[in-house]
Formats: structure tokens, sequence, C-alpha cells
């Protein structure tokens, strides 16, 4: 990945004057919260490729839903896994990817299909640079979830954590987080990886009380001569070097004030097992897992307030043996992803199966991680559930069809998260066919009619987290989505 | 069941030929993109003209060398080191910011490597610890410089000694090695390839040029000869730099840059992401494919003639006996070896090559063509516009189960508005063939229809190349390859791109130009283009990047 216009303090300000990221408005306290309550947690999870609409609408042999009532007991094929859940979740049926759609066109002109995945959470239509000998652009606006770590990070020792399982090249495709600069935020793929770097910066190690705080003072010296030598060749560099030494200089500083901060954080802190590296498909669960459990520590040991976590990045190509029900015939995720509209029936019919089963597996870990997160007492008589935001969202609907209209929203969160849960909201009236008859002759996949865009969920979840938008991303969508609260 | 062919597809394009007739899918013209506010600042003077760029963080594996440089051959792990960025098809760093998370990684890496140095031999130490404090600062007078990679200023000497003399107070001489170690490593004057320049376009200095010959060539820091170079004032002409850069290529350090060079430009540095379905493809003969590659192009600098010819034409390839068995090929011998193999048709037909560019079940000439023009012709060609692929899968629906690989691809893609766009690619594609999914020789499709390899290297305006034609096979494809000038000179441009670390930019052109001059007077041996990139204005100067 090259950053063509490359970074400077100005984008951001540019991306809300343009994009109209108005996060620069002054900040609200969050509405109903006690003084001393435990922080409120946002946890974005991506899965990519799409997934089958008409099947993750279906309730199978349950009740249909019925936008605005209360969720019947989950039947369906992909969300059944779910039902014990259903009271704390928010099915949402109708959000496009609107910031990449043009007034009077079927097709978007930029950042369509899996390129959206940097619209997603920005609300953004790139603006940025490309990469990756791809026409689909980076981001100019910041991502909802940094928006939100900012106003709710406090003096955590991490603002917020992106991490994945799956590698992919460093394009728009695979980035979903973008900080108020609006620069790409890579996620990290080995749980071990990260634990060492997360843990390694707020819990002592071996040794008494006086020896970790002379090896934090060590440490400080040297990050302060570190700290030196970037203020010296600050000083002897152009101007748009300056501002990536700045950068770095605020960096080092967030280090620095963790290695101080040691052990205030640690106390409270029940630090997992170190989790095996990233071993690719050897064990894909294996590394699913643990960036679960890191999220869930780190949300429990407040090292975080917000976290992302791409299950599955756009245009991923990787097996999916480890998925019990998958059927090989029909190659790796992405190629299956197009297979659902083969023009073999029989070929259509196992992919849409494959994608179906993914999809359910997809929704059987977030499942898990709700579980995870209501094991953990966090206050008293709350659990770390309570007070965890979750928002699975994904940039495409069907990956066969490529198209950004009406991918599902699912939001999920405990008695303190700020919308009201347990129902279904569907708005407008876009169909999907399973398969088949969805090209650009036949523009049923690609309009609907009265659909809203993920722009106004986004703007819910500042508004639920204190931050006082009436837009984020495009300007084009005003206000937050109805009937959320 | 049947085939996709158009999966991820660069394909058809409302800029050739036919425009688009869709009626609601106008495309934004990209040229309405804002321009980069950094190339609107002039960098060209009567006598010096380059493309501005900003300061340069090591790769991860000038990194790794570096630190090998530096203390032994100790352990680096370098895919916990933050991601490289891309310059073209090859890593480069320039003007990328550092992030919370990627100083995080390299404190987390710093560590490591201290610990390991703690555990080794500590050869690098320049002194026997018994007074401590005077062994710690002779080794930051000694090693410094060389992770620096030029002369230290008595403040930064003062700096790491008044450092470890506070740690001498209480702690013992492995405390302070190992927060020296760690220190340096995270230090911006090891981690950045430090150029000092404001604003202005300036002639680098005598260190910072050699600092780009070594990381350009052996991706580490200046040794000692070059030191030596650089405060002799060899560097200090262009003339000077070239005969040092024609020194180096004949060190076997430089066997770095080749392999890397031709494992990034021909794009198998992830061949353990690739999906296939065939199982025989395991994860030891991705990396031996890799390594053959790697070898491949090795010999043909080392040991073969060194022409640009050789690397694109050669019927063999360097083997061991596990790919020979992949293979299917039976010779005698031990180790990496020259393996006579009569179909192949040089470093396009590795294993490697044939296997990155394929897809899971398929051959994918698009694929394989868009890799020609890309990589050897230096042509970019547009995105498939919106609506396209559902549009080819519609005409997929309709096509009987008869037809082979290729009448389907020919169906899907080559008739309507794709048909401009995808004639660029499908038809040099289809000079590869009889090379399967995987890497191996074939005569047979996967509907078992026997290959059709004739293809043709076709295109008009900007696409029209010296290599066009029609040809039967890999073996006239790459020979109309070999002997095209356009080809020579986008590897001339290919290796500028690999040296500088950075895209070029219109600026450029004059240098890539004398680039191919010189290429092309040696009777195109590759080691001239790497060199001569050397005495070019883009490598002797830097034009910062300005922003506001």
């Amino acid at each position: 990945m090259r950053i063509k216009r490359a970074w400077n303090r100005r984008t951001f300000l540019r991306a809300a004057g343009l994009g109209g990221c108005a996060a620069l408005l002054p900040f609200v306290p969050q509405i109903g919260r006690a003084q001393d309550a435990r922080p409120l947690r946002l946890l974005l999870v991506q899965t990519g490729n799409g997934t089958i609409l008409p099947r993750w609408r279906s309730n199978g042999a349950g009740s249909p839903f019925v936008s605005g009532e209360a969720l019947p007991s989950l039947d369906g094929p992909i969300l059944r896994v779910l039902d014990r859940h259903r009271r704390d979740l928010l099915l949402l049926d109708g959000l496009d990817i609107g910031s990449i759609y043009v007034e009077g066109r079927t097709f978007p002109t930029i950042n369509s299909g899996h390129g959206a995945a940097s619209c997603l959470w920005t609300g953004v239509a790139g603006g940025g640079a490309t990469a990756g000998g791809q026409d689909d652009q980076f981001s100019s606006g910041p991502s909802v979830d940094q928006v939100i770590a900012n106003h709710i990070g406090g003096d955590t020792p991490y603002r917020s954590l992106q991490l994945g399982v799956w590698r992919r090249p460093l394009d728009p495709r695979g980035i979903y987080s973008y900080d108020l600069d609006a620069v790409p935020l890579v996620a990290e793929l080995d749980p071990r990886a990260v634990f060492d770097r997360i843990f390694a910066g707020v819990t002592p190690s071996d040794g008494g009380a006086a020896e970790a705080a002379r090896r934090a003072e060590r440490r400080r010296r040297s990050l302060d001569l570190v700290r030196g030598e970037l203020g010296q060749l600050r000083r002897s560099l152009g101007s748009g070097d300056r501002l990536r030494f700045d950068r770095h200089i605020d960096a080092i500083g967030d280090l620095e004030s963790r290695i101080m901060n040691l052990g205030a954080v640690a106390s409270s802190c029940v630090v997992p097992e170190r989790p095996r590296a990233n071993s690719g498909d050897a064990d894909r669960i294996a590394s699913f897992n643990a960036q679960m459990e890191i999220i869930k520590t780190s949300f429990a040991c407040d090292l975080t307030r917000v976290a992302s976590f791409a299950m599955t990045p756009e245009n991923v190509w990787g097996p999916q043996s480890f998925i019990e029900e998958w059927d090989r015939s029909t190659g790796e995720s992405h190629n299956t992803s197009h297979a659902t509209t083969d023009p073999d029936p029989r070929t259509a019919e196992i992919a849409i199966n494959n994608v179906t089963a993914l999809s359910r597996w997809h929704a059987r870990k977030l499942g898990e991680l709700i579980d995870m997160l209501k094991s953990v007492e966090d206050g008293p008589g709350e659990t770390l559930f309570d007070n965890t935001v979750i928002v699975w969202g994904m940039a495409m609907s069907q990956g066969g069809y490529h198209t950004n209209r009406n991918p599902p929203f699912l939001v999920a969160h405990g008695k303190n998260g700020p919308f009201n849960t347990g129902r279904y909201l569907r708005w407008g009236e876009y169909e999907q066919p399973l398969t088949g008859g969805c090209g650009s002759r036949d523009g049923r996949c690609h309009r609907g009619a009265g659909n809203l865009s993920n722009n106004h969920l986004l703007v819910s979840l500042c508004q639920g987290f204190g931050v006082d938008v009436d837009t984020f991303g495009d300007t084009r969508f005003t206000g937050p989505l109805p009937n959320l609260v | 069941m049947r085939i996709l062919f158009v999966l991820l597809l660069a394909g058809c394009s409302g800029v050739i030929g036919d425009p688009l007739t869709r009626d609601d899918s106008d495309i934004l013209d990209p040229g309405a993109l804002p321009e980069d506010p950094a190339e609107a600042v002039p960098a060209c003077t009567d006598e010096v003209c380059l493309g501005v760029s900003g300061t340069a963080r090591l790769t991860r594996t000038q990194y790794r060398h570096s630190v090998r440089q530096l203390f032994g051959d100790v352990e680096v792990a370098i895919d916990r080191l933050p991601p490289d960025h891309e310059a073209g098809p090859f890593s480069g760093n320039e003007a990328v910011l550092t992030t919370a998370v990627d100083v995080d990684l390299y404190a987390e890496m710093a560590r490591s490597v201290a610990g390991a140095v703690l555990e080794g031999p500590r050869e690098f130490l320049p002194c026997e610890p018994s007074d401590a404090l005077a062994c710690a600062t002779e080794l930051v007078r000694t090693l410094t410089p060389l992770a620096y990679r030029r002369p230290i200023t008595s403040e930064e000497e003062g700096a790491y000694v008044s450092l470890l003399t506070w740690i001498l107070e209480e702690d013992n001489f492995d405390v302070a090695l190992s927060t020296y170690v760690e220190t340096l490593l995270q230090s911006p004057n090891f981690l950045y390839r430090v150029e000092l320049a404001t604003d202005e376009p300036v002639r680098l200095s005598a260190y910072e040029v050699a600092t780009r010959l070594s990381h350009y060539l052996f991706r580490e820091g200046p040794d000692a000869d070059l030191i030596a170079a650089a405060e002799d004032g060899r560097l200090d002409t262009a003339e000077g730099v070239v005969t040092e850069a024609r020194r180096m290529v004949e060190d076997p350090r430089s066997d770095r840059a080749i392999e890397e060079f031709h494992r990034e430009w021909l794009g198998v540095g992830h061949l353990e992401d690739v999906a296939r379905l065939d199982e025989a493809l395991t994860n030891d003969v991705r990396n031996r494919m890799r390594r053959e590659t790697e070898e491949y192009a090795r010999a043909v600098f080392r040991d073969e003639d060194g022409t640009l010819s050789t690397l694109l034409t050669g019927r063999w390839s360097m083997l061991n006996n596990p790919m020979m068995a992949y293979y299917g090929v039976d010779r005698a011998g031990e180790g990496w070896r020259r393996v006579d193999m009569p179909e192949r048709a040089g470093i396009l037909t590795t294993g490697a090559v044939m296997t990155a560019h394929g897809s899971e079940t398929f051959t994918q000439p698009v694929h394989r063509g868009l890799f020609v023009r890309n990589r050897l012709l230096c042509q970019d060609l547009p995105g498939a516009p919106p609506g396209a692929i559902d549009d080819a899968n519609e005409t997929a629906e309709e096509l009987p189960d008869e037809l082979s690989e290729r009448e389907r691809l020919v169906v899907i893609t080559e008739n309507g508005p794709c048909a401009s766009c995808h004639s660029l690619m499908n038809s040099i594609g289809y000079g590869f063939e009889a090379f399967d999914p995987i890497g191996r020789f074939r005569m047979t499709d996967s509907t078992g229809a026997i290959v059709d390899i004739n293809g043709s290297i076709e295109g008009q305006n900007e696409f029209e190349t010296d290599a066009n034609g029609s040809f039967v096979g890999a073996h006239e494809l790459v020979a109309q390859l070999a002997g095209s000038d356009d080809v020579a000179r986008c590897m001339s441009r290919q290796w500028f791109r690999f040296a500088t670390q950075r895209h070029e930019s219109p600026r450029d052109e004059r240098a890539i130009e004398g680039v191919f001059e010189a290429f092309a007077a040696s009777g195109f041996q590759l080691r001239e283009a790497m060199v001569a990139v050397t005495g070019t204005d883009a490598f002797l100067y830097r034009a910062p990047r300005i922003e506001e």
C-alpha cells in the first residue's frame, strides 16, 4: 500500500468540511449514564464477500420478521445460532452503502463491490489514494470507531485495536478503520504478536515493584533519547516529513505513558494465556478464538474501549474447509461467493449453501463472543456485555452480484447500550433473488425504493456514544436511523 | 461444474474502443480527482530533474539484514514488523506514516532482538566489559555510526553515554547492553533512511548516497568499504557512484537484491496465500517454487550470460530433487542445479509465476495476460466498469456445457464492450495455456480439451508495442518479449522503482530513458540496468515532498 496523497493534519479538516464528518462539533456527555458507571465499549465486526440476503432475512419455520416488532424465536438458516441472544439483538435491514451511489445511476462510480469496505464505517466514498493495482480508493474521512474512540478513550492505554485473521494485500478492500486524519489502520493478524504488544505495554514481568519501576524508568529514558532524536531530525527535514515525524513523536509519547502507568491496569486485569501464533490454514479457528479472547480481555481490563474485528475482509481468497458444512467443490470463499450466480443450478445451489454456512459460522462466532462478554463481571451486578455495543456489518449483500445495496447489519448490546434491542427494523422495498437474474440488464439487485444508508447508522452510533453529530461522512444523509432508541 | 472465468478480472474498459452504451452507468472521470499537492512543487532545474519523495522507512528485509549486520546471526521474525507498503510491484516505505501500532511493533522487535543479542556470542563487542562504563562507551562509539550509517555527533554520543552511565550506576553491563540495543533499533536514525533535506531539491551527502547504494544492493547499511568510498570522495560524482555499484553487484550480498527484485516483480512473494483446489500444491512445494524462481534469476546473473533474453527465454530451470519429482523430471544429482526443460520458456514459465497468476482451478489467461501487460510492458489497464461482471455472468448462463475453457472465455469476454480491453489480455495469456494452475506442463485443460496455445500481442495507441504480433505458445511469446525495446524499457523502469523504492513521476522519465540507453548499449545485460539506476538524478538527489 502506498498512500499517494501523503498524510497531513489538514486531511481530517478537509474530510470534515467536504465529506461532512461533523466529529469536530462539541461533544456532549452520554445521556442517562451515571458518573461512576463502567465505560461503554464499541466492537465493530466485519465480514467480507457478502452473504445470502434472502437467507439472512428468512426465519425458517419461525414467525416471519415484522419491522418494528419484537424478534420472534430465531430459526433462519443463518441467524438461528443467535437465538439465545435475540433479546439483545437489533436486525437492521434496508441500509445501502449509500455514499457510493449517485442519484439517477444504477451503478456506483467508485469503490463499488469489494471496494466499499472503505465506506462501511466511514460513510465516505473514496477520495483517498489508490493501491494494489485496483481503482478502489482509500477513504478520505475517519471511521466511526475512531471518532468514538477519540471521544470515549479517556486515558486507556490503547485508543483502539484493529484485529483480523486473514492476510490480504493492503488495499482499500482490506482496510475498514481510518483514524481522525483518514490514515488507514491495518488490522493485526497474529494473536500472539497482538498479545505480546498490548500486554507488554501494561503488565510488569518478574521481579518486585522496585525492579518493575526501575525497568520502566530505563525504558522511559530510552524512549526519551529516541524522542529527542526525532525532534532533532524533525527540525532538519522538509515540511512534509515534519508532519510524519510529529506523528511518530506522538506515538512514542503514548508508549511512554503506557510504560509509566504500568501496574495501574495490571492489578485488576487477568491476563490470559499467551496465544499461539497465527498458523494460517493449519488452524484458522484457533486464531479466531485467540483474537476474540484478546478483545474480551482488553475490554475487561480497560486497555481499550474500542475494537474492530475483521472476521473476513473483503475479497479474501481463502479455503473455508475448517467449516464442517463446507462443500469443497466450489473452492475457496471468494470463488464460492461468485459461484452463487453460477449458470449451473447445482453449482449455484452448493455455493449458496456454502455462503449460508459461512455466514452462519460467523454468526455462531459472534454468539460465542457475546457469551464470553456475558461471562465477565464489569462493575457490580453487571457484565461486560451490558457495557458493550457490537455492530456486525458487511459492505456487500451478496458476493455473486457485487452489490452494495442492502447489506444487512446486526447490532447487539446489553442493558446499558443506547438502543432498544430485541427487534427487527426494515426500511425500503429492496428484494434480491437467490441466484441469477441480477445483472445490469435487470436492475432489480441494484435498486431499492425507500432504502436508507449506513451513514444514518453511523450517526446513531456516534450519538449513542455521546458524540453529537447529525451527519457522518457523506452529507447527503442526515440524521440518525429512525426508531432505534 | 461450470467455470467462472470472470472473477476479479480487471476487465473491460470504457476508455478504449467503444464507449459503454449503458445509459445509467456514466463513469466519473478519474482526472477530476484533486491533484497530489506534493506534485505541484517544481522539482526540475536546468541540471536536475526528479520526482518528489518523503523520508523512507526501512522495509522488512532491510531491517532484518541491517540488524544482522550489526549484531550477527540473530533471529529477526520480520512478519512481526509493520507491513511494507508498495512502490509499484515492490516493497517500499517512502513517506509512510509510523502509527502507534507500528511504534509498539518496533519496540517489541527491539526488545526481542536485545534478548537474542544477550544470549548470542556478542562478537560485535569491541571490548571486554571488565570496565563496564568504558566498554559501553566504546560500544556507543563504534556501533552507533554503523547503525546510523554516518558518523555520529558528540551530542548523539553524549545522549547514549549518559543513558548507559545512569543504568550502570545500579545495573550490570548486560542491562546496559540490552537497553542500548533496544534504543538503537528504535532510533529514527536507524528506522528511517534519513536524508537531510528541507524544501528544496538537494544533492545527497556522500554518506546518504552510500546508504542508498547499500540499502538497494545489499539490503543493509553501508559496510567499511562503502564508508571509505564516501569519505574518499569517490561517491561525489555520478560516475564514481556507478563504479561503486558495479563493484557491489559482483559481491554475493547483491544476490539479496536480485532475488528480492524478481520475487516482487513477478509477484511470487505470497504464494502461501494462493488458494488452489489441487492438494499437490503443498506448503513445501510453494516455498520451493519461489526458491526456483529466485534461483533461476540468480543463475542468469551469476552463471549464464546475464542478458534479458536469457532471463525470458531459457529452456531450463533450477530445481532440486523434490521439485523434479513435482514436475515429473528425472535427472541424477544433488542440490539446486540447472536442469534442461524443453517446454519451459524462461522465468515467466517457472512454476511459481504460473501459479501466482492463475486461479483456484483454472489457468486464467486474463490474469496472466494482465500480468504481462503490467509487469513486462509497464502498462496499466483500467479496472472493470461497474456491472461488467454481472453482464459476464449473465452471458455465462446461456453457454452449453461442451465448451472448452478457452471457448467459454471467448464468449464471455471477447464480445461487445468487453472485447476491446480483453483483447489486450486474453490473447497474451493464451501463450501460457500449456502450464496448469499450479505450474506444471499440461496438454489438456480441465474439460479435457487439447489446449490452444495460439495467441497474439495486440493493441493500439497507448497499448501498441514493438512486441506486437501473433505467436504459437510460450516459446514464441517470450521471444517476442525478449526482442522488444518496450519490454527492455519497462525492465529499466522496474529497476528504477526497485532502486528508488518509490513510484516514478513524469520528472523521472529522462532518468529512466537514460537507464534504458545504458541497458541497450550493453546488449541488454541486466546488471547494466541495475547499475545505471545509481547514476540518475533520482538516486543522487532528493526533492522533498512539501505539504502545508
